[in-house]
């Protein structure tokens, strides 16, 4: 067998052996606050067919989509500002550790208060809450950028354009790709606590209602059917095109 | 075609002190000519470089870079280490280096001359360091620069490759003919390839003299270039 094939089963394995251990301690314990896999395949099967899960599946998601585009975007440009310009730095440093430093819950509750309760205020508060974490990693990309490819472009006369996609984007890209990472997985984490908190869709509402019947097992389902579009976003879309984007370090003489 | 007048030129380090890099450098660069600067390490050769090419402003004197009549008025550099994009093929390399008149321009027959056909398609981290420095030299070549400036363009190769790269320069220099200026502190390397010597002080540099070659490259022997080597050794021990 080769070495791929070895980690596959591995991986499989331990996951059924996960399964087995869920399912045999949901046996053995008989109670309403842990249920057997099966009970959780079948609350899933009823929210789907009813169409529910896919609606607040959709719009958790678009949510995620767009905190996360919004973050990023506005994460990049000051974090590369502050790597750039040491006074910026200087000036804004401890606003970012300040900003860091309050804890979501408090960003989205002030975000309602001040924004009232709709989809602006509950975007803008998770992206608020990302945006620090990109700022640090991007100030650290644009802190590490070669001064050397720098004159390079300088003597060969590269353009704003040309230098920026040429040289600039490809050494921040795995700062970026740090920050895509994870930016993604905090992100939904954040998302389900503002519908919880004031939205009247998306899976963190719909765990809120079932918290309230106190039905594990559609809590469960809500859970791992967004955990799975997760997986699948990473493994479909992140790594591929980190793959593409580092496939000229693979190789060396 | 170059006027190089550099007086006093000192640079900061770490601890704040100023140190005097260089003391008064003046001289001009005649077209189509190829000139070697040598002198000790540590003297500001490479700081006289930054300086020509606008790297570094901060020096009093001035630096003129007359176009020639039908010249391109394009200067192309080849660094110490070979500066090549990591993320880009070695044809990419070349190609963006290029301006957008010369874009349509074949490279075959320059990639040929330095032995790189066979791997343009290849990133630089799959390259030696003697083809990497070959790619840089093609991507100089590549914008028919009317002014080129090599900085030790050679060094850390092992002699044999420094030899046959130190060849293909001169060939190159044949087929297409180019004002070039290079540092370097191979005396036998400088004594192969000039038509003139610069030779500079311990630091801050001056001037100790300028030697002139008479005997064209190809007809050079290994007694003329010793006996350049000589003058040379003889002028920096005074």
């Amino acid at each position: 067998m080769s070495e791929v094939t070895v980690r596959v089963v591995t991986m499989l394995t331990s996951m059924l052996a996960l399964g087995l251990l869920w399912h045999f301690s949901a046996g053995a314990l008989n109670d309403r606050s842990l249920p057997p896999p099966y009970a959780v395949w079948q609350a899933f099967l009823v929210e789907w067919h009813s169409g529910e899960l896919v609606f607040h599946l959709l719009a958790t998601l678009g949510r995620v989509a767009a905190a996360f585009i919004l973050a990023m975007s506005i994460g990049s440009c000051i974090g590369m500002l502050l790597g750039s310009y040491k006074t910026l730095n200087t000036i804004f440093d401890s606003w970012l550790v300040l900003l860091l430093n309050i804890p979501a819950l408090v960003i989205i509750v002030l975000s309602y208060i001040w924004f009232g309760l709709n989809e602006a205020a509950a975007i803008s508060a998770v992206a608020l809450n990302k945006i620090p974490n990109v700022v640090i990693t991007m100030r650290e990309g644009a802190r590490s950028v070669d001064s050397e490819l720098n004159e390079m472009a300088k003597v060969y006369r590269f353009g704003r354009w040309k230098r920026i996609r040429h040289v600039l984007i490809p050494q921040l890209q795995p700062f970026f790709a740090a920050a895509t990472r994870s930016g993604i997985s905090l992100i939904w984490k954040i998302v389900l606590v503002v519908e919880l908190l004031g939205r009247s869709n998306g899976v963190g509402f719909q765990i809120q209602l079932y918290f309230q019947l106190f039905d594990v097992a559609t809590i469960l389902a809500y859970t791992f059917a967004f955990v799975f579009v997760m997986l699948a976003i990473e493994y479909l879309v992140l790594q591929p095109m980190e793959r593409m984007a580092t496939r000229w370090r693979t190789t060396s003489a | 075609m170059l006027d190089v007048d550099i007086q006093n030129k000192t640079y900061k380090i770490a601890d704040g002190t100023r140190l005097d890099a260089i003391e008064k450098i003046k001289f001009k660069l005649q077209s189509q000519t190829f000139t070697c600067v040598v002198g000790p390490s540590g003297c500001g050769k490479t700081t006289m470089l930054r300086t020509i090419l606008g790297l570094d402003t901060d020096f009093s004197g001035s630096v003129n870079f007359n176009k020639q009549t039908g010249g391109t008025g394009r200067v192309a550099t080849v660094f110490q280490e070979p500066r090549l994009l990591p993320w880009r093929s070695v044809e990419e390399n070349v190609r963006l280096a290029m301006p957008k008149s010369l874009q349509d321009q074949p490279l075959m027959n320059l990639f040929n001359e330095l032995g790189i056909e066979h791997v343009k398609q290849f990133f630089p981290s799959e390259l030696s360091l003697g083809l990497a420095r070959r790619v840089a030299l093609a991507r100089a070549y590549a914008l028919e620069p009317e002014l080129l400036i090599l900085d030790e363009p050679f060094v850390s190769l092992d002699d044999a490759t420094a030899e046959h790269l130190r060849q293909l320069l001169l060939k190159l220099c044949q087929l297409r003919p180019t004002t070039s200026l290079m540092v370097t502190h191979n005396l036998v390397e400088a004594a192969t390839l000039a038509d003139r010597i610069i030779v500079l002080s311990k630091r801050p540099s001056f001037i100790l003299e300028d030697v002139p070659i008479d005997i064209i490259q190809t007809e050079r022997t290994e007694t003329d270039i010793a006996k350049v080597v000589a003058q040379i050794k003889s002028v920096q021990e005074i």
